[in-house]
């Protein structure tokens, strides 16, 4: 049995409200949020961030590849997924790829994945789907989108949702795009390709699937797909001619907001929240053309790991505080340039512990040191180090809150935090209420961009309050 | 020969501190240098060799990549001079070498200076910058000068239980101080309200818990014991004079024993110093002390290292006015680094000269009443590395 084997998500913490977006255009702003990456994210950290949670309780050495669904990919050219890999402390002997071009590159991604599983090429291979949607400064789609990340894990063991079937339409048209150098996207008359390609690509690939399966529209329990706003997916919904029952409630696009790519692994995830034992799920996934899938949940989806993560990760929410501070956080207005010192040569030199986090651990006396070090300083031991992987949880043990170095967000607050199983690590926090920061404050490590010296993006670790 | 007992302090200069924007870095040296050979009672010939401390040339000035700045500068040249760096312990690390070439015989006269050119930039292009844009590329970013030592005001305040009052009174103090001294940078008082009210920089720390940016140069020209005599009768002994390291730059706030309540490197040098000084109690012993207040947070925690307090009491000495021009071991009574100013490689220099003037009752309005045995503290980088002098009469 080949199948989806767990998932996790990573929704900012950040929400942009339509009161901050009314108030700074002058317009009602209605009532909807979106979620808004924080200035420290992007595809590749929000995507680290939903396969950690995913991968929680799983043993890295079962992964046998990682696979990145994005439109917005902070690198055009190198491999994206090798560093979400990197940071996932994952194997070197693995298979990894990006997957872009539409918002159907995480289908394509989960589809080369069962493909790679049942054809025994891996036991387990996790998906990313991941994206940091722009829009316009000004137009609708500013409260329409929303920034977020949606991990799977397929394999054949411990399966929650089985495959059972898979059909795969391609057709090209000129809907929605964004061209090299273009920063948002652009979309066709909106009817037009709602009604003209969208419903109809949905309603050709649900029956084409069905057909296949040999299953009546009735024998489905939920029936999952993105549409660009609430109110299109109910519409759309109607159309497809399933029962009301399997109609997924909108609250991902009210709350979070359409998150391009990453949206039908949300939806996906937020059906399988509610999935039972033996419930079948449709999963449509449009984008030059659309891939169909028939799951059905196993009687382990009720005791699947992140069962509730999804509706944890919409209520843990900081709404940002102003329109000029979300400006900030997408970097749309000029700021205070620094280029910090960097080079890949020591990137690359030192990756084992900035991106994996391995310090390491005196043979002869067990003292144990991150950074790493070659002579203990405890017994004088010369190499002689074993690799040790520092706890990724903490508790502020003292902190300042810096109102000098250059931020979107200021103030810097800078802590040194006690490791769970020994070590400190000392950084920046992230997604922190500077107000609220103080000493005992338990701590979780995440991945975040650090600078841009040198015209390449600095990664590293900050501490993010649990 | 060691230092102690036989190294002579002949004498002790240093120019206006301050944002010299009239001055470069050779005309404060010069100025420097001359108060000093006045000082001093020698002729520039006399000086046979010297030592030139800047922390960081090319950072924010340009000059002082080397010792033939000196040399030139002063046309001493052909005389050897070397540079000495080691963060802010930098102009006293440069008096230690120069002591210990007399020490050895090689030279009777030598002088140690101490340059920095900070402020050809803006502040905020001075020290935030070198930590914004230089040093690891990713441990320790967001790090500045005052969150190093804001790290150690928030464990300190909440260990003690204090309130950020305590920092403000060390302020007050060391702006009454300075505002005696015609060579400060900063030369007015200010008010505890003042104090609490000001902008924060790197929290608990407010602007008037941190030393200004600042240029300055200062210099001190040494002999042996037995010379001395025949060329300033005013000489002055080092006593004991002490430096010491621990944990890196990059990586002293990973190290789990670190209880950001007190630096180890202040504390190995001043037990050095001391047991060259015969010192035992530096509580009682110590008359007039010039300790590194780059941030308020800081001088209570020296008077701990220093022994001056019990761990964990060296607040009381500000908030019971020992530490005030008045009480039993006035320090910084030039107004330390928070108010003459903190032009890196000069500052130790400034220090012992300071402490030097007191010893040999020049200080004016801010005279202590009982000078006799003074000591100079500077501490660099996160804390990693420490010098400490103790100088007295003969």
């Amino acid at each position: 049995m080949v199948g989806i084997t767990g998932y996790g998500v990573h929704v900012p913490r950040y929400r942009l409200t339509g009161q901050v977006v009314g108030a700074a255009w002058g317009g009602p702003g209605g009532k909807t949020e979106r979620a808004v990456a924080n200035h420290d994210e992007d595809a590749v950290t929000m995507a680290w961030a939903a396969l950690d949670s995913c991968l929680a309780g799983k043993s890295q050495n079962e992964v046998g590849g990682i696979y990145l669904a994005s439109t917005s990919l902070p690198y055009l050219e190198m491999g994206n997924s090798a560093l979400v890999a990197s940071a996932l402390d994952l194997a070197c002997e693995i298979h990894s790829a990006d997957f872009s071009g539409s918002v159907r590159a995480a289908a394509s991604a989960f589809l080369s994945a069962i493909n790679g599983v049942k054809a025994g090429a891996a036991r387990s291979v996790l998906i990313a789907a991941s994206d940091l949607r722009q829009a316009e400064p000004g137009s609708p789609a500013e409260l329409e989108v929303g920034d977020a990340a949606g991990g799977l894990m397929v394999g054949s063991d411990n399966v929650i949702a089985e495959i059972k079937e898979v059909i795969s339409l391609t057709r090209e048209i000129v809907d929605i795009w964004r061209r090299e150098g273009e920063t948002y996207p652009h979309e066709e008359d909106a009817r037009f390709v709602r009604e003209n390609a969208m419903l109809p690509l949905l309603k050709e690939a649900a029956d084409k699937l069905l057909k296949k399966a040999g299953l009546s529209k009735d024998k489905i329990n939920k029936v999952v797909f993105a549409a660009p706003d609430a109110k299109t997916a109910q519409t759309f919904h109607k159309s497809l001619g399933f029962s009301e029952a399997s109609a997924l409630g909108g609250e991902l696009y009210q709350k979070i907001g359409n998150s391009g790519a990453a949206m039908p692994v949300l939806l996906l995830i937020q059906a399988l929240e509610t999935a039972q034992p033996g419930d079948r799920i449709i999963w449509l996934v449009y984008g030059g053309g659309c891939d169909a899938f028939l799951l059905e949940a196993t009687d382990k989806i009720a005791s699947a790991p992140n069962r509730g993560s999804l509706g944890k990760a919409i209520e843990f929410r900081r709404v940002i505080s102003s329109y000029g501070k979300y400006l900030q956080f997408r970097g749309s207005l000029p700021s205070e340039k620094v280029n910090p010192y960097t080079s890949p040569i020591i990137l690359n030199r030192e990756e084992a512990a900035i991106i994996r986090l391995h310090g390491v651990r005196c043979q002869n006396c067990g003292e144990r040191y991150f950074p790493p070090r070659r002579i203990c300083k405890k017994c004088r031991t010369k190499d002689k180090m074993d690799d040790w992987k520092i706890g990724h949880r903490g508790k502020i043990y003292t902190l300042t809150k810096d109102h000098l170095p250059p931020t979107p967000d200021p103030p810097v607050v800078m802590a040194s935090a006690d490791l769970e199983g020994g070590g400190r690590f000392y950084g920046q926090m992230a997604d922190c209420d500077a107000a609220k920061a103080e000493i005992g404050m338990e701590v979780e490590l995440t991945f975040r961009r650090l600078h841009e010296g040198s015209g390449f993006i600095n990664y590293f670790w900050k501490m993010r309050p649990i | 020969m060691p230092i102690a007992g036989e190294v002579a302090i002949l004498g002790t200069g240093y120019c206006k501190f301050g944002e010299n924007f009239n001055s470069d870095y050779k005309d404060m040296l010069v100025d420097a240098a001359y108060l000093a050979y006045a000082d001093a009672k020698i002729d520039p010939g006399q000086i046979q060799a010297a030592w030139l401390g800047t922390y960081l040339p090319y950072a924010w000035g340009f000059e002082g990549v080397a010792g033939s700045t000196l040399a030139d500068t002063l046309a001493l040249s052909p005389i050897p001079v070397v540079r000495v760096s080691n963060y802010c312990a930098t102009g006293l690390e440069a008096v230690r070498n120069a002591a210990f070439a007399v020490a050895c015989g090689e030279y009777d006269v030598v002088m140690a200076c101490g340059v920095e050119k900070m402020r050809e930039v803006p502040g905020r292009g001075s020290l935030v910058a070198q930590h914004v844009e230089k040093g690891h590329p990713v441990y320790c970013k967001g790090r500045t000068a005052p969150g190093i030592f804001a790290l150690l005001a928030s464990r300190y305040l909440h260990v003690n239980k204090l309130s950020d009052e305590i920092l403000g009174k060390v302020a007050v103090k060391n702006h009454h101080n300075g505002s005696m001294n015609p060579k400060a940078h900063f030369q007015r008082e200010i008010t505890l309200e003042q104090a609490r009210k000001a902008p924060p920089v790197a929290e608990p720390l407010r602007l008037f818990d941190c030393c200004p940016t600042t240029d300055g140069a200062a210099v001190v020209i040494l002999t042996r014991k037995e010379l001395a005599q025949k060329l300033n009768k005013d000489y002055l002994l080092i006593k004991g004079f002490g430096a010491a390291t621990n944990g890196g730059y990059f990586t002293i706030q990973f190290e789990p024993d670190f209880d950001f309540l007190g630096f180890r490197a202040t504390q190995e040098a001043a037990k050095s110093a001391y047991r060259q000084a015969g010192i035992s109690d530096p509580a009682k012993e110590i008359h007039v002390a010039d300790c590194h207040d780059c941030f308020t947070i800081t001088e209570i925690i020296n008077y701990e290292d220093l022994g001056f307090a019990p761990r964990g009491q060296g607040w009381r000495l500000i908030e019971e006015g020992v530490t005030s021009l008045e009480g039993r071991l006035p320090v910084n009574t030039g107004g330390g680094l928070k108010c003459s100013g903190h032009p890196i490689g000069a500052s130790g220099i400034r220090m012992l000269s300071e402490v030097c003037d007191q010893i040999r009752g020049r200080c004016g309005k801010r005279q202590v009443k009982r000078a006799d045995i003074g000591l100079a503290h500077t501490l660099g980088g996160p804390g990693t590395v420490a010098c400490v002098a103790v100088v007295g009469r003969p």
